[in-house]
């Protein structure tokens, strides 16, 4: 069984904008940063994109396709451990 | 929704906070129209203003805080980019607003509806949320106050107000969610926007960007002075001004989100602040006459 998953592919191209995060947020029905499952971390560049598992249950094409910079792709996986956890990098303090 | 604003008053010299609602706020939409009735309402206590408008996080290019206060007998109104109108927007807080001076220099946290204050040795990046919060300061080296170390408000002036004031750094969490985009129109309208990126009066660039604009752009760390008081209001960028300089667009908008605004309301808004500031101008213009 094959299912898409949202991957960060290029994260160094991050500018920080959050529409990713809001327009996840959107997609749970809310308006804000708060519960989002798509985080921006950090002060500046290199900004750091963190994914919950849950985002794939969400439409991930509007997720990657609102980012500028083409941060993410849209994959399909026969892997669903890869559905368990993504986090690209740590947190810089922000 | 967001019809009844909430005010938070921090009183530095007594280091407490507390919230107000004022009936005649709603009509000066946010932004400089906030900071202006807010100053004028509080003129006494020295008031360092910090707002946001109605559309701060609920559409694109409307990424800008507004700073207001008083110096040198005059009113002064200063914008900076970064996360902070996102932060503040979903904090629990439509303005916050800083009264007189502390008696020591001191970091605030204000994280939903609560207001810490902590001694001046307190790294702000250690307080708040993270993932959520924006933390101003000042930075002693250039003599700006930055949100994240990185974005400044127009000019050094305000960055000297609150050294004067003795704040050293305030964290602000956007704790708070919002489930207004239910309505269908609010994710059709935020798309049209976006979509008119070309409208722009900057180009699109790598660096770090304003929360809620894809550009990136070369000024976005740069922060703003003066400029268009319809735009102050509703706190957007000022190169958005070919997009929020349309009214039936911002009353759109505002119509999406609940707000009772009519078309007359919106026209009118530059004179009711500039009334306001002629008469915040014309008191500290007799005080000035009165300390001579």
């Amino acid at each position: 069984m094959t299912r898409k998953i949202l991957r960060v592919t290029n994260p160094d191209k991050c500018i920080g904008c959050e529409l990713c995060a809001f327009v996840a947020n959107r997609l749970c029905g809310r308006v804000g940063i708060s519960g989002s499952p798509v985080k921006i971390l950090g002060k500046d560049k290199p900004f750091k994109i963190h994914l919950d598992p849950s985002v794939n249950d969400l439409e991930i094409d509007k997720i990657a396709g609102i980012c500028p910079k083409d941060c993410f792709s849209v994959d399909d996986t026969e892997d669903l451990s890869e559905l368990e956890y993504m986090l690209e990098g740590e947190s810089n303090g922000d | 929704m967001g019809i009844n604003k909430v005010i938070l008053h921090i009183d530095l010299t007594k280091r407490l906070a507390t919230t107000k609602s004022y009936d005649d706020i709603h009509k000066f939409v946010g932004g400089v129209g906030f900071a202006s009735f807010l100053t004028k309402e509080r003129l006494d206590f020295d008031p360092v203003v910090f707002s946001v408008g109605p559309l701060n996080g609920f559409f694109p290019f409307v990424s800008k805080t507004c700073a207001s206060f008083v110096e040198d007998f005059s009113f002064h109104d200063v914008y900076v980019g970064g996360k902070l109108s996102t932060r503040l927007q979903f904090s629990s807080f439509d303005a916050i607003v800083l009264e007189g001076s502390a008696k020591a220099p001191v970091v605030i946290s204000i994280a939903g509806r609560e207001v810490n204050f902590y001694n001046a040795s307190t790294d702000p990046f250690s307080v708040g949320t993270p993932g959520k919060r924006c933390v101003m300061s000042v930075d002693s080296k250039h003599k700006q106050f930055l949100t994240d170390g990185v974005f400044a408000f127009g000019g050094n002036a305000l960055s000297e107000k609150l050294q004067a004031k003795g704040v050293v750094a305030i964290t602000v969490s956007g704790t708070e969610e919002t489930q207004t985009m239910l309505n269908p129109k609010y994710e059709k309208l935020y798309l049209e926007i976006l979509s008119k990126v070309k409208m722009l009066l900057i180009e699109p660039s790598n660096n770090a960007s304003c929360s809620g604009c894809p550009m990136g752009c070369k000024d976005s760390k740069v922060g703003e002075s003066g400029g268009d008081v319809f735009t102050h209001c509703l706190v957007a960028c000022k190169f958005a001004d070919p997009i929020y300089s349309d009214l039936s667009l911002v009353f759109a908008c505002l119509n999406t989100l609940g707000y009772d605004y009519n078309h007359g309301d919106l026209e009118n808004l530059p004179i009711l602040v500039n009334s306001t500031t002629n008469f915040i101008y014309e008191k500290l213009s007799n005080s000035k006459l009165e300390t001579k």
